[in-house]
């Protein structure tokens, strides 16, 4: 390795680099403008909070249902719905006020699990039913003894005063009109309250990694497929050949440069998100190792690409057609819970995925263990490609 | 070590084409040697080859004297490359592509000694990409030269210019050889190969079909020149230089056309004209040149084969 070499190189790309608007523009104007977009969007809160709900007892809400629906005696109106527990969400959606997000069965399966879904998704509130609550709550009505009953469980992020207060009277009122229903008042139906001790997160505070990703990923892959097909084009490859820097040290000196890229990138991001948006930021060993491993993964795909399309166009439409979907469906701008479930199981095999959960582990939540998985996932698949992406791209002409 | 270059039985397949077939050639030091050759005759591979770009099926070559197999990381530094329809870093100015490309090397020639000799000097701030195609190739050519090479080879440094341009390359190349170096010129322009070359080679279809000097190669494979005396009594002309000795002759409607092989029988003719006091309106001389001499080699034209 010959330093005045590499470090020739890699002056030679920052010049260019600084003298081609459109790269810049992709690279830093771009994702400093979806920040802003997204954050300006996001930022008004909007007029209905939204209240999580935990069931662990959903799958007995039909049977309930069935109970209900054929009792001779009008207990509780269930309307149109096949499971007690849709007829209750479905209230508290008229509501108007509280729009109720379901955890699907698969997610936060226990009590380590949810408080960790909490976390990673800075839930603010969210009503959690236990397990069996149905038929502790019939067998308590049955016997006429409210103390046989459950608590609903109602946890709050007591630094959002107003929707504690909005969503602590539509569950007080539902609670209250219910009893009233069923007794005449007595408390069948009550709820105790917990505080979430965590960090306040808003959409912002996800995004923000997401975009990371996104703009390391693009600017690796569409720079690599660059300099594997423009300057194979342009005989610059085969000109270098003749000259005594060594494949090894070009590839050297423009890794070096798309790291640097990536930090810089990632520290105009992280700006605009800290100073316009106030996310708070962790800085560790992770996010580093996250964003390296990221660069060199997708500037070994776009080498991988150019080994089979040779025509710099055609190589960047494939890199597109490979960065395009994967940005949607590997989580970058929305939580994949929004997703469907099929949707979720295709984002696990995108690389991209583990970027930005890696990212959000280590930057956000500061969840050391997620970040460190997905820091070797990553960087597994990091080694792979790169190392396959070197071995089948040639200098020499056949 | 008399020879910058010696390629003995070279030899590329690809597939079922071989686009070099058992060739063999030297070229001393010193000297402009032309490879001449329509489009796909295999020039190019044939260059690619000596310069390490592409590996040959078969055959031996040394350049400086040192068997590129073994010796191409000592070979590179002393060698300067124009790859065919090279297209620099668009975005770096003449100079700094000229300082990136003199950074690679152990052995750095001086810029500005170099932006001088190839007349870059008003250029040497501007974008590449902002240049004309012929300061291009001009660039391309600064750029062969950054490690004072013993040897360079530019590979159709000119094709696609215009005659301005090309001239100008041209100009470049003459001086490349009064600082001593070895050029390597493939090209398919005749006149480029009769106005630099002191050597040549004609390539058709992957084999040589003929080498020499110019002259040599006009002398063994051209026709003879032809003096035509236009607007004479034909007649009378055939029949006085008849008189003379001559007997190659063709009249037509007016003219009459002599081969002759030597320069000063135009002297002689214009001068049996002139005692015997015959007309004529004008004389005309056409000189063989490479243009015939591939003609007779293959039955083709080196011009229509080029596009
Ligand atoms: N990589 C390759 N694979 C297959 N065939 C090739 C390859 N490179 C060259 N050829 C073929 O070999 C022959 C010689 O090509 P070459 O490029 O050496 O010709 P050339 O004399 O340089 O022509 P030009 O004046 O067009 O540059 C051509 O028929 C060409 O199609
Ligand atoms: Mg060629």
């Amino acid at each position: 390795m010959n330093l005045i070499i590499i470090a020739t190189d890699f002056i030679a790309s920052l010049k260019t680099y600084l003298r081609s608007k459109g790269t810049l523009f992709w690279s830093f104007a771009f994702p400093v403008l979806l920040i802003l977009l997204f954050g300006a969007i996001f930022s008004g809160g909007g007029g209905k909070y939204t209240l999580y709900v935990k069931n662990y007892d959903y799958e007995n809400g039909e049977f309930i249902a069935n109970i209900l629906k054929n009792s001779t005696e009008n207990f509780y109106p269930i309307g149109n719905f096949t499971n007690i527990y849709d007829t209750i969400y479905s209230q508290f959606n008229s509501s108007g006020v509280v729009r109720i997000k379901v955890i699907g069965k698969d997610f936060a399966r226990n009590s380590e699990e949810l408080d960790e879904y909490i976390k990673k998704h800075k839930i603010k509130a969210i009503m959690i039913i236990p397990q069996n609550y149905g038929f502790k709550l019939g067998n308590a009505i049955a016997k006429e003894n409210a103390s046989l009953a459950e608590n609903i469980t109602l946890m709050l992020d007591p630094s959002d005063a107003q929707a504690n207060n909005v969503i602590t009277s539509v569950v007080t009122q539902f609670m209250s009109q219910s009893n009233l229903f069923i007794s005449g008042g007595e408390n069948f139906f009550r709820f105790n309250t917990k505080s979430i001790i965590q960090e306040r997160y808003e959409f912002i505070d996800f995004f923000v990694p997401g975009v990371i990703a996104l703009t390391v990923m693009t600017n690796n892959i569409f720079g690599s497929i660059e300099r594997n097909t423009k300057y194979r084009k342009n005989g610059i490859l085969r000109k270098l050949s003749t000259t005594p820097i060594t494949r090894g040290e070009w590839i050297m000196a423009k890794m070096l440069f798309m790291l640097f890229l990536s930090f810089i990138s990632t520290f105009i991001i992280l700006s605009v998100g800290i100073f316009v948006w106030g996310v708070s930021i962790k800085i560790n060993i992770y996010a580093f190792l996250l964003i390296i491993s990221t660069s060199f993964a997708f500037s070994g795909i776009g080498m991988i690409i150019t080994r089979f399309v040779k025509e710099e166009e055609t190589a960047s439409s494939a890199g597109s057609a490979i960065t395009f979907p994967m940005m949607f469906l590997a989580g970058t701008f929305f939580p994949l819970e929004m997703m469907p479930s099929f949707l979720q199981t295709i984002a696990k095999f995108l690389p991209l995925y583990y970027v930005n959960e890696g990212l959000r582990d280590a930057m956000i939540v500061g969840d050391s263990y997620g970040a460190l998985v997905n820091t070797l996932i990553i960087f597994t698949f990091a080694i792979m490609v790169f190392a396959i992406g070197v071995a089948i791209t040639k200098w020499k002409e056949d | 070590m008399e020879y910058a270059i010696e390629v003995e039985n070279l030899t590329k397949i690809y597939g079922d084409l071989k686009a070099v077939d058992n060739i063999s050639f030297k070229i001393k030091k010193g000297e402009i040697f032309a490879f001449l050759g329509p489009n796909g005759a295999g020039k190019t591979t044939t260059v690619e080859m000596i310069e390490g770009i592409r590996t040959p099926t078969s055959g031996r070559i040394k350049v400086l004297g040192y068997d590129i197999k073994k010796n191409m990381k000592y070979i590179k530094e002393r060698i300067g490359v124009l790859p065919q329809e090279f297209t620099s870093f668009e975005k770096l100015t003449v100079r700094e592509t000229i300082v990136y490309f003199s950074r690679l090397y152990k052995n750095r020639a001086n810029i500005d000694e170099i932006i001088e000799l190839i007349d870059l000097r008003d250029k040497e701030n501007v974008m590449y990409y902002q240049l004309s195609g012929g300061l291009k190739q001009r660039v391309g050519v600064a750029i062969s030269l950054v490690n004072n090479p013993d040897i360079v080879f530019l590979d159709e440094p000119t094709t696609g210019l215009d005659p301005k341009a090309r001239r100008d390359v041209w100009h470049v190349i003459e001086g490349l050889k009064k600082q001593e170096k070895t050029v390597f010129l493939t090209t398919h322009y005749m006149e480029e190969a009769e106005y630099l070359a002191d050597h040549i080679a004609i390539i058709h279809k992957g084999k040589i079909v003929a080498e020499g000097s110019l002259d040599e190669l006009i002398k063994k494979y051209g026709e003879k020149s032809i003096l035509s005396i236009k607007g004479c009594r034909t007649e009378e002309v055939i029949r006085l230089l008849k008189k003379f000795g001559y007997s190659d002759m063709e009249a037509k409607n007016g003219d009459v056309e002599i081969k002759i092989s030597k320069g000063d029988a135009v002297m002689n003719i214009l001068l049996h004209l002139k005692e015997e006091g015959l007309y004529y309106r004008e004389i005309d001389i056409k000189n063989s040149d490479l243009e015939d001499v591939f003609l007779n080699l293959t039955g083709a034209r080196l011009k229509e084969e080029m596009k």
